[in-house]
């Protein structure tokens, strides 16, 4: 359990990040990059391993964040992640994007029941809700799904709310009384997605690389 | 040396493996069939597809070459032009694969794939020669005084060949809206019912113009009450002929100008037939050199070759930021 | 005597493809950037020689290739940029925040876009949207200034 090596990778939004679990210990590198992904990626995974002082080699498992989001950026998630797990011969773990957002509020705030809402564009929202289960780490309560910002309806319990359609859709989204707070800043990142993939790994909630295929949820694009 | 390919600039996702020592050792395509519906290639659905397919079509290329990490001494993906999501796949993982291997990489030129494609054949041209490609996307006539060194001579100032055959599947209402449709059904039409023009064939310029036949298409069509099938093979027949042999005869220019005596056919109106045919007969079977019709649509073979050639020349990349270019201009 | 009107529609019919161009030299005249063209019509109607005649009223001579295949054909002229769009092959807006659409809108760009309807949401308001229908032997086209 201690020799585990597990590199992240969060690029379904604005913000690329890459995470490097070695031995427990987790660091991050991120940027807000728009659409220079492609460009900081591999970079970011270089440098956490040179840090550490690590060789790509040594890595036992990659883990990334596969969607609902960017449906670019998911795929550049996709192709990093599939291409070093087959060249390395190393599993891969399929991490939700919305779970990632809901592990990042607990990381920041220490927050233990969330509806994530993040934008989807098209007046659309990724919806997901998620609360604390054992070894810390936030557990679905339902299946992501997708909502139109008129059909949206967060559920009027003792909650909060994270992620970014809260600012973006502001004046046509109306907040239940019960909701305790609201963070419209917090977006999912590759330590939140590494938290998550570990316990997966353990679980052997592993997959072949070909088997990392972005899960858009907005499947009729035409 | 052994060079893994990989090509994802649009409806193709393709893997091979190239080496200089025996050749083209296997090579995968898997053309997507999600677009007919659609007329014409959906850029988001091009990129959903070649996530799902093109990890497993290196394995297959690496494991039918036998080739392993260590046989593979670089990896060329296609960085442009093209869709920039549909690139962003096969680029992306071509620069992962070539940082995990710790091998360099080489950004390929789609078109320079193209136009290096007949060198895979065992009767390979020998520059210098003029090579016109043909595609979906260009239509240029390109001087070759050696590979790498290229000067256009022309090339559309509108809509590409296979753009205008396209458009004309959709005018005509054929099928699932695909350039080749039309050539299917104008061999079935009659050869003197319609005559359009040759766009810019009285000048001697090397440019080309397909956009004002497609005007002279829907016209013909229109006036046609109650079309049937054969209506439209004439239609179609017409159509084919003015583009083929505009190109025929830019071709026959663009040889004279260079006083070259060497045509290269490449790109995917290049597996056209009747194209093939008229060239034949108007330069003599001698000065063309087509590859074979798997070679002229998109393929990773032709990328993994142009690859082998870049590397030969010294050319590679060890940076780990990819960079796609879906307007990379060839010259 | 100054008459303000917030929409002013014109309808001309064009005989030939000389008088589409001459055409778009006229509406180059009233396109200064930042300016937003949406454009109508099938294939086939000229939409392609009516850029290019705008383009040429522009002072630029050059090749107008269809931006079919590349989404976008940008145009660099001395004081400002064109860009000319065709979204026919569009299925999500977020391909064209990917090709940074965004970008191609400022101060100083005249844009022309085919199937805008392809991006709801994600362009600016146009200031003249025209339309190419056949007629007859000629086509019929309508430009809607909105100022």
């Amino acid at each position: 359990m201690g020799n585990l090596q597990i590199l992240s990778f969060e690029t379904s939004s604005s913000i690329c990040s890459v995470a490097l679990d070695n031995k427990s210990v987790v660091s991050q590198l991120s940027e807000q990059s728009a659409n220079r992904h492609t460009e900081v990626v591999l970079g970011f995974a270089q440098k956490l391993l040179d840090e550490a002082g690590l060789r790509l080699s040594d890595v036992s498992a990659v883990s990334w964040s596969a969607g609902p989001g960017s449906f670019t950026g998911l795929r550049v998630g996709a192709s990093v992640v599939q291409s070093l797990g087959f060249a390395l011969k190393i599993p891969v773990i399929n991490v939700s994007t919305l779970q990632a957002l809901a592990q990042e509020a607990y990381i920041l705030h220490g927050i233990d029941d969330v509806f994530v809402a993040m934008d989807a564009r098209m007046s659309e929202i990724y919806c997901g809700y998620y609360k604390l289960g054992s070894n810390n780490l936030m557990q679905p309560e339902i299946d992501d799904y997708l909502v139109s910002v008129e059909k949206l309806s967060i559920p009027n319990c003792k909650t909060y709310i994270a992620g970014n359609a809260l600012s973006e859709y502001e004046e046509n989204i109306c907040i239940p009384s019960n909701i305790v707070g609201k963070f419209d800043d917090i977006f999912p990142t590759a330590r939140a997605v590494s938290a998550i993939a570990k316990y997966k790994f353990y679980k052997n909630e592993t997959c072949d690389p070909i088997k990392a295929i972005p899960n858009y949820i907005r499947n009729k694009v035409v | 040396m052994k060079v893994l390919g990989i090509e994802t600039s649009c409806d193709e996702s393709a893997a091979a493996i190239y080496c200089d020592k025996d050749g083209l050792l296997s090579h995968k395509v898997y053309s997507q069939t999600v677009h007919s519906e659609h007329g014409g290639v959906v850029p988001e659905l091009a990129a959903r597809d070649h996530i799902r397919k093109t990890l497993g079509l290196i394995e297959d290329a690496l494991s039918e070459a036998k080739c392993s990490k260590d046989d593979v001494d670089a990896i060329a993906y296609t960085a442009g032009p093209g869709l920039a999501g549909a690139l962003l796949v096969g680029s992306m993982m071509g620069k992962t694969i070539a940082y995990a291997w710790n091998k360099p990489s080489i950004a390929v030129n789609h078109m320079e794939g193209h136009l290096l494609a007949p060198m895979l054949e065992d009767s390979a041209p020998k520059p210098p020669f003029v090579a016109l490609i043909v595609s979906g996307g260009h239509t240029m006539l390109v001087d070759v005084q050696q590979i790498g060194e290229y000067r256009l001579l022309g090339e559309t100032v509108d809509d590409a060949a296979g753009e205008a055959f396209d458009k004309v599947a959709r005018l005509l209402n054929l099928g699932k809206y695909t350039g080749s449709e039309v050539a299917k059904i104008a061999e079935l039409g009659d050869k003197k019912r319609f005559k359009f023009p040759r766009p810019m064939t009285k000048t001697r310029n090397l440019d080309f113009s397909f956009s004002g036949l497609k005007t002279k298409v829907l016209y013909e069509y229109q006036s046609i009450e109650n079309p049937v099938e054969q209506d439209k093979a004439d239609i179609a027949w017409a159509f084919q002929e003015a583009v083929i042999e505009t190109l025929v005869k830019k071709c026959k220019l663009a040889l004279q100008d260079t006083r070259l005596n060497a045509l290269v056919l490449a790109g995917g109106v290049g597996a056209n037939k009747y194209l093939r045919q008229r060239l034949a007969e108007e330069l003599g079977d001698n000065s063309v050199f087509y590859p074979r019709i798997e070679f002229c649509t998109d393929n990773a073979a032709m990328i993994a070759y142009a690859g082998w050639w870049n590397l030969s020349q010294g050319r590679k990349d060890l940076s780990l930021a990819v960079k796609v270019k879906p307007r990379w201009k060839l010259v | 005597m100054k008459i303000l009107l917030e929409m002013k529609s014109e309808v001309k019919y064009i005989e030939n493809e000389k008088e589409t161009l001459t055409l778009g030299k006229h509406i180059s005249r009233h396109c200064s950037a930042p300016f937003v063209i949406y454009l109508s019509g099938e294939l086939g109607m000229g939409k392609t020689t009516l850029v290019r005649g705008l383009l040429s009223g522009l002072n630029y001579e050059g090749n107008v290739k269809s931006p079919t295949y590349t989404i976008v054909e940008p145009y660099e002229l001395n004081n400002q940029e064109v860009y000319h769009f065709d979204l026919y092959r569009i299925s999500d807006p977020e391909e064209l925040e990917y090709i940074g659409i965004k970008d191609y809108f400022n101060d100083n760009s005249i844009c022309i876009i085919e199937w805008p309807e392809k991006a709801k949401g994600t362009l600016p308001q146009a200031n003249l949207e025209i339309e190419i229908e056949q007629y007859q032997h000629g086509r019929k086209m309508t430009l809607v200034w909105k100022d």
